[in-house]
């Protein structure tokens, strides 16, 4: 079959032009910070995100973006942002940070990728880890996509800069090439993954994986398998695993698929299943997020039925708290809405390119169709 | 209008007539609710069963009106609906086959539809039942719960000892230490000493007991309530129990809701619920759980929240702390909103009146509004 390769950039852009994004006026001196329970030298923690608002993702401006992903809105999209108004919002951060508890483990990054020049530029990039690290922060995670990570000077720049641990998170979402470009439209290969994985050990700074779950195109069995793929592959190259939950997020391809019941999101049971295919020690690398909060905040989650939607919720957070499995297996069959959901696992059980095609060419028609 | 020792009475009772008409959800007396709730069990992690059985309804709900929050009659036998002791062996054995205790869940707690140790709820025929079946399944703690009058019967007392060789953990809904506010706030129909003598007769016997504690009692201030569940809490430590903070979420068909349809009354923020933790000592906050801000049998209009923006963080908190007691997690999330300090403003706040007076003029209302 021939497949057109560029087919998801050019439905995006399409997107894009049919559905331009309004910004609305934002403080560039505040960066925005949301909290997720994490796990850090075996306590219950909570983690602060600090999303700096810095230019758009590159990806976005070039590529269209990606399926899932509203982060523009957060961006200083349409303003224009100064060296000076990123170095007060991550002053503002530490202060509202570290006023009255010390934080030790700190997630900071920018709109799109941190490690990209024309978000974070050299000099500001030096500024940033002078700050945090006067504020005692031991363990700095951050984002980039792959492509950024190649460049060497920039990692040298955090080694030399920042003494404590760094985790460099890469939004691989699948390891399957063709997954990747066209359920999620993320425009770059696992070949530049991999190099950026390489180029990240040799510089003695760790990585984590964000992968989706509940991708759009695939049935609820390609998407658990691919996760569990994708999750071992991290693995192998030594990293974490963040499984991402999709949440409904205004102005994307998967907001518009699924007001046209051509997308839903996935069930907590996905998230279940992935952890129960795991041996221990792979699931001690996994971590499942995305599943009530996210920066903008979604429209809507990923849930189950009303009678044990919390239940399971409860059971994913304490996971990602506790790290104990056993509550996990506790609550594995708690609900008989779960029959209804293994029932979708019988679903096409073969990745059908040829459908996925198919569903491209019907929203390339309907959106060409659309006047603006 | 002088504030009589049985207006609350009388008042529940009015509202129970005004709400008698209404429409019971579907019911099937052979199955039951469970649910499962966030705690620790053997030092660990674990998702506590509550198991409900459908029973003739609370004693005091037919003698008194009920507690003024409390809507746990639309789980119960009332109206239309019979119950006979098959039925609810039916149920325990319908819930515990379910829950397979042997495999994941040695401690399962059993209430009823009002007090356990009620006989007329739950006969000594159908209590040995439910004792040896659960000790058949596996069942290494049973948890029941009961108003205390019922606890000072010791035949009933002999009978669970005697029908089962394990633990119990008994559950008292002492609400509040305070003689005032139990009656008036809660109309709970009964007095501290009557507690205090169940207490005994369980100590007497080694037998575990906890109290519930409720945190958004109507008519008191944010301070006041928040000081009397410490209060509370610690008056169960003392008598040599253990506490659970029973954060108030809105049931339909109680005077709390008709309170709020008026703006007299609304569920406390969760900021409340970690000022009580706040307050108490480290070693009295490993002895306190926080329940009922997400989930509670029958299914609540709503819960207790902070802002839009921080509830799901908190009430993650609230999980974590109750999956892990480790007081940590929910320091670290106390400074996170700037919510906070509206709520610190709330509970600064000190009314002119007294409570009483307060009382007073809210069951004056009350009264006149209800025709009594």
């Amino acid at each position: 079959m021939n497949v057109e390769w560029e087919l998801p950039r050019k439905v995006m852009k399409l997107f894009r032009s049919r559905y331009p994004f309004q910004s609305s006026m934002l403080n560039t001196d505040l960066p925005a910070i949301f909290y997720e329970e994490a796990c850090y030298k075996d306590r219950p923690y909570v983690l602060p995100l600090v999303i700096l608002k810095t230019r758009t993702c590159k990806w976005f401006q070039t590529g269209g973006g990606c399926t899932m992903c509203n982060f523009q809105s957060i961006s200083a999209y349409d303003h224009t942002i100064s060296k000076e108004n990123i170095i007060n919002q991550v002053n503002w951060a530490m202060k509202k940070l570290t006023s009255h508890f010390q934080r030790p483990y700190l997630h900071l990054t920018s709109s799109g990728s941190f490690l990209d020049p024309d978000e974070i530029d050299e000099e500001t990039l030096i500024e940033i880890l002078r700050i945090i690290k006067k504020n005692n922060v031991e363990v700095l995670s951050t984002e980039s996509r792959p492509e950024f990570v190649l460049n060497e000077q920039r990692l040298e720049t955090m080694r030399e800069n920042f003494n404590g641990s760094i985790s460099i998170g890469i939004g691989l979402e699948s390891s399957n090439d063709f997954i990747r470009n066209f359920c999620i439209n993320k425009g770059f290969g696992t070949k530049a993954f991999m190099q950026a994985v390489d180029i990240l050990k040799k510089h003695d700074i760790t990585f984590h994986s964000y992968i989706l779950l509940g991708k759009p195109f695939l049935s609820t069995y390609e998407d658990i398998e691919d996760t569990l793929r994708t999750i071992r592959l991290t693995i192998s190259l030594g990293g974490i695993a963040i499984v991402r939950l999709v949440n409904l997020q205004a102005h994307t391809l998967v907001h518009w698929l699924w007001e046209r019941n051509m997308y839903a999101l996935p069930r907590l049971w996905s998230a279940l299943r992935v952890l129960e295919d795991l041996t221990p020690t792979e699931r001690s690398k996994v971590w499942i997020k995305g599943i009530d909060k996210d920066m903008p905040p979604a429209i809507a989650y990923a849930m189950n039925c009303e009678e044990c939607t919390s239940t399971v919720h409860n059971a994913l957070v304490g996971w990602n708290i506790t790290r104990d499995y056993h509550i996990i297996k506790q609550i594995i069959d708690c609900c008989d809405c779960k029959i209804g959901w293994e029932k979708t696992l019988e679903e096409p059980s073969e990745r059908n390119e040829k459908r996925i095609l198919e569903t491209y060419e019907t929203i390339f028609d309907e959106m060409q169709q659309q006047s603006l | 209008m002088h504030l009589h020792v049985s207006t609350p009475i009388k008042v529940m009772k009015a509202i129970r007539e005004l709400y008698d008409s209404r429409s019971l959800p579907p019911w099937d007396p052979k199955t039951c609710y469970i649910y499962y709730e966030d705690s620790i069990y053997d030092g660990k992690p674990y998702f506590l069963p509550i198991v409900v059985l459908r029973t003739r309804p609370c004693n005091w709900l037919v003698k008194g009106g009920g507690c003024l929050m409390c809507d746990y009659q639309r789980v119960a036998a009332l109206k239309d609906r019979d119950i006979d002791e098959l039925d609810i062996i039916s149920q325990a054995e319908w819930a515990l086959k379910h829950l397979k205790p042997n495999e994941r869940f040695p401690y399962v707690h059993i209430a009823s539809s009002g007090s356990t140790l009620d006989s007329k709820e739950i006969s000594d025929y159908v209590l040995v039942k439910l004792l040896k079946l659960a000790e058949q399944v596996g069942v290494k703690t049973f948890g029941l719960e009961t108003r205390p009058e019922f606890l000072l019967d010791t035949n009933r007392l002999d009978l669970m000892e005697e029908n089962f060789n394990g633990n119990f953990s008994v559950g008292i809904g002492l609400e509040s230490s305070d003689e005032f506010i139990r009656h008036y706030c809660i109309n709970k129909g009964f007095r501290i000493k009557t507690f205090d003598s169940a207490v005994e007769a369980l100590i007497k016997r080694n037998i575990e007991f906890f109290s519930y504690v409720l945190l958004g009692k109507p008519f008191l201030t944010v301070k006041e309530d928040v000081e009397d569940a410490v209060r509370s809490i610690r008056y169960s430590l003392r008598k040599g129990g253990l506490a659970l903070l029973m954060v108030a979420n809105l049931q339909p068909n109680t005077l709390t809701h008709w309170l709020w349809k008026r703006d007299m009354y609304d569920v406390p923020s969760l900021w409340a619920a970690i000022r009580v933790l706040e307050l108490l000592e480290p070693e009295e906050r490993g002895k306190v759980a926080v329940k009922a801000f997400d989930k509670a049998v029958p299914m609540p209009h709503h819960f207790a929240a902070s802002c839009g923006k921080c509830t799901s963080t908190i009430r993650n908190a609230l999980v974590g702390f109750n999956f892990t007691a480790d007081f940590n997690v929910l320091e670290s999330v106390s400074d996170i909103c700037d919510c906070k300090r509206d709520w610190e403003e709330k509970f600064e706040y000190e009314p002119e009146l007294s409570l009483r007076e307060r009382v007073t003029r809210s069951y004056e209302r009350i009264a006149r509004e209800l025709n009594i």
